[in-house]
């Protein structure tokens, strides 16, 4: 790798860390372990990145596994304790953070109802935006299998308590 | 038109996390963690200190070449030539006296561990012997001061200083594109960057049971299928083992199981009475992998401490890199 390189993965990193982070605490319901799996999942880019032709898609990739990993150790060990929170940063450009910071519980407990597959699923295909082929070929499942996992999983969270009330005042105000 | 329950999904998941922003300091410390896969020189250096607030007080340096116990005192630059035996080993003959020359180095001991490491651009033109000069204990005070000036003309210098018990690492950098750059007002820290002294003794130390754990590390990329290459076990067992020989953390016994584990590697070779780029004896050690990319990583015959890892992938390698070079400030964690 070479300068030019450097550079260029510095680039993706800063048009696609905060998207990356965002998809890794979704998937984990927890911050430092969001940090961690974006973290160890730029490693892994890094020493790959002159042969990965799609970086965005190797990113999902790595991360979708190491979530599993983090699944099945959780397992077998207790969460760590929160130490300190180190990316609560204010982006006037970007949402309403006491908003966010309000809705996020509710929305990860949320997503905590769901199987780790159901939950990538709902992630990819609904913060991602990737369509139901791109998430099947990412997955290794087939696209009913997506569509499937997706509608029940929608329609899990939608019933969640916490959830109820704010899917019910978003289709009623649309 | 109401909303379906698919858009207010996407607007929920959007809405609970458009606030957070990823950490400035990770990426830098993955382009540092991986400068050593770079077409680079490592030396390496290590402080150790009971305290942070007395970074510079207990100076170890591990870079030691001969049978005898370094002194804590000794310079990297200021050892001898190794006499090499006068028999040809095979390659894993020359990792089994490497993985004996580790179990019997000492491992440095305290709290924090810093390793500075010294970027410098082929471009710029700087002298030959620009790095054993920067190196030499003898160097007067203000020469030193001088050639480090230099330094940052020339390239980037970075601190890494590792906290063996919570696995944090603070990494601040000088970058000579920068005009007066200098060191931050504060370390950025990267958090669970490093194994814990303890969590690293707590790997175990038969070359079997090691191998098994290097590849469970790198699971998720076994087999990974890059452009059409698939990357092998053994691909992965020689980056990682590399990758972990270079933390200053690993125990001896560690460090000694990790040559065993490239001893048993296929595609491992290794050449003898070679130096690294400040001309310190090294034993070199590469592999090719199944991209058609060549890792280095340069040895200490006395202790297996790393001097050097270099990784040429397709292209121009156009890095040069030197650890090991460099004061830390009295305070890691305020920079004062």
């Amino acid at each position: 790798m070479d300068r030019k390189q450097v550079r260029a993965f510095e680039a993706f990193v800063n048009e696609s860390g905060d998207a990356l982070l965002r998809t890794a605490t979704l998937l984990t319901s927890d911050r430092h372990a969001a940090e961690d799996v974006y973290q160890e999942t730029l490693h892994r880019l890094f020493v790959r990145w002159s042969r990965v032709d799609n970086p965005g898609g190797f990113c999902r990739q790595v991360m979708h596994n190491l979530v599993i990993d983090l699944a099945r150790a959780r397992q077998r060990r207790p969460r760590e304790l929160e130490l300190r929170d180190n990316y609560d940063g204010k982006d006037p450009q970007s949402g309403d953070p006491a908003s966010a910071a309000e809705l996020r519980p509710t929305v990860l407990a949320a997503l905590d109802t769901l199987t780790v597959h159901q939950r990538a699923i709902v992630v990819l295909r609904y913060f991602e935006d990737l369509s139901q082929d791109e998430v099947a070929e990412m997955l290794g499942v087939s696209p009913g299998t997506v569509k499937s996992t997706a509608s029940r999983a929608v329609a899990r969270l939608c019933a969640q308590p916490g959830l109820v009330a704010l899917f019910a005042d978003a289709a009623t105000t649309a | 038109m109401p909303k379906t329950d698919e858009d207010v999904l996407r607007e929920l998941l959007h809405r609970a996390t458009d606030d957070l922003h990823a950490p400035s300091a990770v990426t830098a410390g993955i382009v540092t963690r991986h400068h050593r896969r770079l077409r680079n020189t490592r030396i390496l250096s290590i402080t150790t200190t009971s305290v942070a607030a007395a970074a510079v007080a207990a100076a170890v340096v591990v870079a030691r070449v001969g049978p005898s116990a370094p002194s804590p005192a000794q310079h990297p630059v200021a050892l001898p030539a190794t006499k090499l035996p006068p028999v040809k080993l095979t390659a894993m003959q020359v990792l089994d006296q490497l993985s004996v020359a580790a179990a019997r180095a000492p491992q440095p001991t305290g709290r924090y561990i810093a390793l500075t490491e010294i970027d410098l651009n082929p471009d710029a033109n700087y002298p030959k012997n620009f790095l054993s000069e920067l190196l030499n204990p003898k160097l007067p005070p203000l020469q030193k001061e001088q050639l480090e000036q230099r330094v940052t003309e020339y390239g980037s210098e970075r601190t890494q200083v590792l906290d063996a018990v919570t696995d944090d690492v603070w990494i601040y950098q000088r970058v000579a594109s920068v005009p007066g750059a200098s060191v931050p007002s504060e370390f950025p820290v990267v958090t669970h960057w490093s194994p814990t002294r303890a969590e690293f003794a707590a790997w175990p130390t038969s070359p079997a049971k090691l191998r098994a754990l290097l590849v469970r590390q790198a699971g998720q990329t076994v087999g990974l299928d890059i452009n059409g290459v698939t990357e092998t076990a053994d691909d992965l067992v020689f980056q990682e083992a590399t990758n972990w020989l270079w933390n200053p953390l690993l125990s001896p016994a560690l460090r000694s199981a990790m040559y065993k584990v490239l001893a048993a590697t296929p595609g491992v070779t290794v050449k003898t009475g070679t130096t690294d780029q400040a001309d310190r004896p090294a034993i070199e050690i590469s592999r090719y992998d199944s991209f058609g990319g060549e890792e280095s990583t340069f040895e200490s015959p006395g202790t297996g401490a790393v001097l050097e890892q270099d990784f040429s992938d397709v292209g121009p390698a156009v890095y040069t890199a030197v650890t090991g070079y460099a004061t830390l400030p009295a305070n890691p964690y305020s920079g004062g």
